[in-house]
C-alpha cells in the first residue's frame, strides 16, 4: 500500500469526495537528461530542480518533458491483474479520454494545428496518471500509472473527444526482441531477471527484485525471441510475480513475498459503506487437480558433442566452411585441433578416409559458436594436394535434459464435491520434484474451494496495491487485481479481485533454518 | 453598479436566473448510504432575460457575442450591483434568439443572454 496521510484516508471514506487527477503526457517525447532532481540541503525551494517520482529514486521516465493535460480529461481507466494461480509477468493497461473541443488532440492529417498536432498520432508517448482527492482546498493525488501509449489515439471528430491507450513498461519490455542469445546456469530467478533488464537498458534504480527462491539449473533466451515469454516462464516457475507498480518501479516478488511486512498485516478494513457491488466468479477458477511437468536442463561435464566422418573435399589453397548442429544448447566448445585429445580432425588423400594422412596440411581458420550450432572454417595450406575431411570430433559442455518430472496432486474432498477441475503447468525451469510438489500443493490450497475468490467494487482507495491484505466481511483477503475507473458517470471506483491466499513457507536448503517454521514440502 | 461583459457595460436585464452546475456521480453502497464523488468545481450559469430593448443596447451585447464566436475565447463577466455581485469570472456566451414585439421604427426586441462559467 502506498503511504498516505490520515487526512487523505478520511477524505476517501467521506460520503462527499472531491476527486482530483493529474494526467501528464510527453507528447513530443523531449528528453532532458540535464534535469536535476531536488535534494534537501542542496536544492533551493522555488529553484529549477524537480521533485522525482514518489518512490524516491529518480526514474528515467522523470526526464521526459511532460504536458499537463489534466484539464482536458473526461475519464480515466487503468487496470492490473496478477497471473493467478501461477504468477508470472503482468502488464498494466490504461486509457484516458480527453475533451477535444478546442482541437488540441486533432492531428495534422485531420486538419489540426495545435501545439501537439504533429505528435498526437505517434505511439510510444510516455504518460503519467496520478489521482486522489481535494481536501482543505488542496489537490492531493498519488501515483496511479506510468506507461507508454501503444497505439494511435482514438479520435472522434463529431463527438469532439480523443482517447489514448497504453501499457506500463512491462508491456513495453515483453514485446522487445532478443538480439543475442544468452544462457544462464545455476542462477536464481532474480539474477537472471537483473541480467535481462540490464540487456534491455533498465538501470538498477528502475527495479526492485526479491531474492529468488528457485534456482534454475539452466535457462536460455535465444536471439529473435521476445523477452516477455522468457521472463514470464522464469517467474512462473518461481510462483512469483513480475509487474510494475503505481510509481513506475518494476518489481519481482518471490512466492513468499506476501509473508513479510507490510503484507502480513491488514492494510484496510473495508466496510459495506464503501462497497458498491460484490460478486463471486464462476467455477472456472476452481482447481482441484494439479499436474506439473518439467524437463529441466543442466550443464554437463566436458564430453563429445559432435562425432562425424564428413568426407568433404578441401581443395589445395582453399577453405571449407562446415556448419554443425547440436542436439542440446552448448555452453562451452573446445575448438578442434589437428592433434587434440578430445576435439580433433583428420584429413586424408581419399574420400573414404584411406590413403595418405594429410592432417598436417590443414588448420582451423576460424570457429564461431552459437547456442546449438558451430561454424568451422578449415584451411588447406598445401599449394598442390587436395584432401578430404575424414574425421571431426568436437567436445563441449552441453545443457542436457537431466530429469523428467511429472507430479499429479489432487484435493479429494474438492473432487468429490465439484468433480475434477484439472490444471497443468509445463515449465522447464521447475528443477526438482520437491519444488513441483510444493507448487502443486500451494495451488490446491488456494483454489480447491470456490469461496476463496471474490470480486468487490468499492469507492476507490487509491493507495491500495497488489498483495495488500484487506479485511472484508470478517475475512482476510489479498488483492490480486485492481481495475480503476474515474469519470463523472461512474464516479471514482475500483473493482478489486480478491483471493484468500494461504502462504506456506516450504523448506529450502540454503534458505530455511532447521527448527524454523518452514514446512517440508509434501 | 453595473453589468460588465468583456470590459463593456451592458444594459441591466429585466430578470436574472443564476444556476449551479456540478459534475457529480451519486452511488449507493451495499451499506445503504448514498455517497457522492464530485469532479471539478461548481460552475454557475446566468440566464438573463431582456425585453423591449432598443437596437443600440442589443448591438452592444451582440458585438461582444460575435467577437466571442470569432475568437473562441471566453470573456470576463462582472456584476457589481448593491446587493448582488459577481467577481470577475470567465464565461462562455450564448445569444440564441432575438424576437421583436414592437416593430415600427424602433424594433424593440426581446432576447435571452446566457453566460456559462468556463
Amino acid at each position: 500500500m502506498q503511504t498516505v496521510t490520515a487526512a487523505f484516508t478520511a477524505e476517501e471514506r467521506d460520503t462527499d469526495r472531491k476527486i482530483v487527477q493529474s494526467t501528464q503526457i510527453a507528447w513530443k517525447k523531449s528528453y532532458k537528461n540535464t534535469i536535476v532532481f531536488f535534494t534537501i540541503g542542496v536544492s533551493t525551494i522555488g529553484g529549477t530542480d524537480l521533485i522525482p517520482s514518489a518512490d524516491s529514486s529518480p526514474s528515467q521516465w522523470n526526464y521526459y518533458q511532460y504536458d499537463n493535460d489534466s484539464s482536458y480529461v473526461t475519464g480515466l481507466a487503468y487496470e492490473r491483474e496478477l497471473q493467478e494461480p501461477t504468477g508470472g509477468l503482468t502488464a498494466g493497461m490504461a486509457e484516458a479520454q480527453f475533451n477535444n473541443t478546442d482541437g488540441r488532440y486533432t492531428p495534422r492529417t485531420f486538419g489540426g494545428s495545435s501545439a501537439i498536432f504533429t505528435a498526437v498520432e505517434k505511439p510510444g508517448r510516455p504518460f503519467v496518471i496520478n489521482a486522489g482527492f481535494n481536501y482543505s482546498g488542496i489537490d492531493n493525488s498519488i501515483p496511479q500509472f506510468v506507461g507508454l501509449t501503444d497505439r494511435p489515439p482514438k479520435i472522434d471528430m463529431r463527438g469532439r473527444t480523443t482517447a489514448i491507450q497504453g501499457t506500463d513498461f512491462v508491456g513495453f519490455l515483453q514485446n522487445q526482441y532478443v538480439d543475442n542469445t544468452a544462457m544462464f546456469t545455476g542462477q536464481r530467478t532474480d539474477q537472471i531477471i537483473a541480467s535481462t533488464l540490464a540487456t534491455l537498458g533498465f538501470s538498477t534504480a528502475q527495479y526492485e527484485l526479491d531474492t529468488g527462491i528457485n534456482i534454475v539449473p539452466f535457462a536460455e533466451i535465444t536471439a529473435g525471441n521476445k523477452f516477455g515469454p522468457f521472463i514470464h516462464k522464469l517467474v512462473q516457475a518461481e510462483n512469483g510475480n513480475f509487474y510494475q507498480d503505481e510509481t513506475g518501479k518494476l518489481r519481482f516478488q518471490n512466492r513468499q513475498a506476501w509473508n513479510n511486512a507490510p503484507y502480513n498485516t491488514v492494510q484496510r478494513i473495508i466496510s459495506t459503506g464503501q462497497v458498491i457491488q460484490q460478486s463471486n466468479p464462476n467455477y472456472d477458477h476452481l482447481i482441484n487437480v494439479v499436474e506439473v511437468v518439467s524437463k529441466p536442463r543442466a550443464k554437463q561435464a566436458l564430453q563429445i558433442i559432435h562425432n562425424s566422418t564428413p568426407g568433404n573435399l578441401i581443395k589445395a589453397n582453399s577453405t571449407l566452411e562446415l556448419f554443425l548442429s547440436y542436439d542440446d544448447p552448448i555452453l562451452q566448445v573446445t575448438s578442434p585441433t589437428s592433434g587434440g585429445a578430445n576435439s580433433y580432425y583428420l584429413t586424408n588423400s581419399l574420400a573414404d578416409g584411406t590413403g595418405t594422412d594429410l592432417t598436417a596440411n590443414v588448420s582451423i581458420k576460424s570457429i564461431s559458436n552459437f547456442a546449438k550450432a558451430s561454424k568451422v572454417v578449415f584451411q588447406n595450406n598445401s599449394s598442390s594436394s587436395d584432401c578430404y575431411l575424414s574425421k571431426l570430433v568436437i567436445s563441449g559442455r552441453p545443457a542436457k535434459i537431466t530429469d523428467d518430472i511429472y507430479i499429479r496432486q489432487q484435493d479429494d474432498s474438492s473432487v468429490t464435491a465439484y468433480a475434477e477441475h484439472p490444471f497443468k503447468i509445463d515449465n522447464e525451469y521447475i528443477g526438482s520434484q520437491d519444488w513441483a510438489n510444493s507448487y502443486a500443493q500451494m495451488i490446491l490450497g488456494d483454489y480447491s474451494e470456490p469461496n476463496k475468490l471474490q470480486n468487490i467494487t468499492i469507492r476507490a482507495i487509491p493507495e491500495l496495491q497488489f498483495g495488500d491484505m484487506i479485511s472484508w466481511q470478517g475475512r482476510y483477503w489479498r488483492i490480486y487485481g485492481i481495475k480503476t475507473k474515474l469519470d463523472d458517470s461512474t464516479g471514482y471506483v475500483q473493482e478489486l479481485k480478491l483471493v484468500q491466499k494461504i502462504i506456506v513457507n516450504y523448506f529450502r536448503i540454503g534458505f530455511s533454518t532447521i527448527g524454523g517454521t518452514d514446512q517440508i514440502a509434501p | 453598479m453595473s453589468f460588465v461583459l468583456s470590459g463593456t457595460t451592458i444594459k441591466a436585464p429585466q430578470s436574472i436566473s443564476e444556476t449551479n452546475n456540478t459534475q457529480v456521480s451519486q452511488i449507493r453502497t451495499l451499506g445503504g448510504n448514498i455517497t457522492r464523488d464530485y469532479f471539478g468545481s461548481n460552475k454557475r450559469q446566468w440566464i438573463m432575460s431582456y425585453k423591449t430593448i432598443n437596437s443600440t443596447d442589443f448591438t452592444t451585447i451582440n458585438t461582444i457575442y460575435q467577437t466571442y464566436l470569432t475568437t473562441g475565447t471566453t470573456v470576463s463577466w462582472v456584476i457589481s450591483e448593491t446587493n448582488y455581485t459577481v467577481s470577475s469570472t470567465l464565461v462562455h456566451i450564448d445569444l440564441a434568439q432575438r424576437s421583436f414585439s414592437t416593430l415600427g421604427t424602433d424594433y424593440l426586441s426581446e432576447f435571452t443572454l446566457t453566460l456559462t462559467e468556463a
